[in-house]
């Protein structure tokens, strides 16, 4: 196989067409790494992609990159680590001149990928659906009766095991240590998970990057949450549990992609994004309230 | 909202159906956005993390969260999704945690890769015979015309093709010998 960066146009007109080749093909990665043997970055501070696309970013994300300007072609190469955040734009937030792009070459791929999750989903439903079938004699109902059984014991030995083996994770909000095995009454189970929440406010995300972690470490707690047992809590107080959870997951989701696509400023996802788990405190706060009343 | 990014919102009705559990809704949402996927992770994934088969895993995870889908951005949350799976398979891989574009490069140029081979012989090949092509690429890069790349090394403008040419002629011969 030859190296990528041989296929570079003589021509710096060439290098958009041939970039957004890159960027939706098999090989940007090793573009990039060529890319860093051929112009190695220096200790100067790299710009962001928004630095580099200005006010152009909607324009690229619609119709490519012959709208930017040769100098901005030529920084996206100077500093190829752009290119990765670049690519990740144009694959969640690019319009149909991309996604025209990206389809090209990989219909057999996407087809050969749709027969393997067509087998896997029917061999999942062919797990969960077992036809019902009346008792004929005693024996086979005890029989069935036993299946079911070690079915339920399957089925909770793998959840607890799905729960138990989750990867390591920070240890700040909902995935403190302890924190969802303590053996306490459910309103200070409640109110110990506010508490938890409550870490979100210890460090203020300074850079888009550094909140964009900061969510997902929040909405990876809101998994964990929504996967644990609860054993504190009844039942109708772990359903509103999960369900909130599931809303929470859902909005802190929505901010996410709000970073990802760009569609607002930094600051006010980072606003809206407290506003979110400030009403999630509030709320498991005040259910917690109910329950000690 | 940008028009691109209203071409993510997934229609409610194909939404509802997806929701519902309706398998030739989810056909759809993978036929249109499959191959988007399959490039985000083929440019991540590297070493003992195969990027197919997460894909696939992914699009099963897509599958089975589907009541927690709600009417919006159908491919940020598909990619989202891709992103944690991602982040878990690295951190079983590595030990690290590659929230930083920095560390998750640093995986993805792990000894471990098929093409570490190919990058290294790209290197030995640079200092051998990639300088004509690597100075006058150089040059392009920072935004010399041509008639300023012969200027600076003081030849006609037809011969900062030719060497450039000749360059990557001998670069790709002898990357291709040494990864024969």
């Amino acid at each position: 196989m030859s190296s990528a960066i041989l296929s570079i146009p003589n021509d710096p007109a060439e290098w958009p067409n041939w970039l957004e080749r890159q960027l939706v093909g098999p090989r940007l990665r090793d573009l990039v790494r060529e890319l860093q043997l051929i112009v190695p970055e220096g200790g100067e501070a790299a710009p962001t992609l928004e630095n580099v696309l200005g006010e152009q970013a909607p324009a690229v994300l619609e119709r490519g990159l012959g709208v930017l300007a040769e100098q901005q072609v030529r920084l996206l190469l100077q500093h190829p680590r752009l290119l990765l955040d670049l690519q990740e734009r144009v694959l969640v937030a690019g319009g149909e001149y991309w996604q025209t792009a990206i389809l090209g070459d990989s219909q057999d791929a996407v087809a050969r990928q749709w027969d393997a999750i067509e087998t896997a989903l029917d061999a999942d439903s062919h797990v969960s659906v077992v036809p019902f079938q009346k008792p004929d004699v005693g024996r086979r109902s005890k029989f069935r009766t036993v299946v079911a059984l070690c079915a339920v014991a399957a089925t909770l030995l793998i959840a607890l095991g799905v729960w138990t083996t989750r990867p390591a994770t920070p240890s700040w909000g909902f995935e403190r240590s302890g924190l969802l095995t303590a053996q306490v009454p459910p309103d200070q189970y409640l109110q110990s998970l506010a508490d938890a929440a409550g870490d979100w406010f210890n460090k203020t995300p300074e850079t888009r990057i550094d909140l964009e972690r900061r969510l997902r470490e929040f909405r990876h707690g809101c998994d964990t949450l929504i996967a644990a047992p609860h054993p504190q809590l009844v039942a109708a107080d772990r359903e509103w549990l999960v369900e909130r959870c599931r809303k929470w997951a859902d909005k802190l989701d929505g901010h996410l992609a709000d970073l990802a696509v760009g569609a607002k400023e930094f600051a006010v996802v980072r606003r809206e994004a407290d506003e979110t788990i400030n009403s999630l405190i509030s709320a498991l706060e005040e259910r917690s309230q109910q329950l000690a009343s | 909202m940008s028009e691109s990014t209203a071409t993510t919102v997934l229609p409610a009705e194909l939404a509802k159906r997806f929701r519902e559990g309706d398998r030739e809704a989810f056909r759809q949402l993978h036929a249109h956005h499959a191959a988007g996927l399959m490039a985000f992770l083929r440019v991540r994934c590297a070493g003992a993390i195969d990027a197919d088969e997460l894909g696939q895993e992914v699009w099963l995870r897509v599958w089975h969260a589907r009541h927690q889908f709600q009417q919006g951005n159908f491919r940020a949350w598909l990619f989202q999704i891709a992103r944690h799976r991602l982040t878990d398979e690295y951190r079983k891989h590595s030990g690290k945690t590659p929230h930083q574009l920095a560390e998750e490069f640093e995986v993805m140029a792990s000894p471990d890769d098929d093409d570490h081979d190919s990058l290294n012989a790209l290197r030995e090949c640079l200092q051998s015979v990639g300088g004509e092509f690597v100075e006058v690429l150089r040059c392009r890069l920072q935004g010399c015309s041509d008639q300023a790349i012969a200027e600076r090394m003081n030849i006609s403008i037809s011969t900062v093709y030719t060497r450039a040419d000749r360059g990557k002629k001998a670069l790709r011969e002898c990357i291709e010998a040494k990864l024969r």
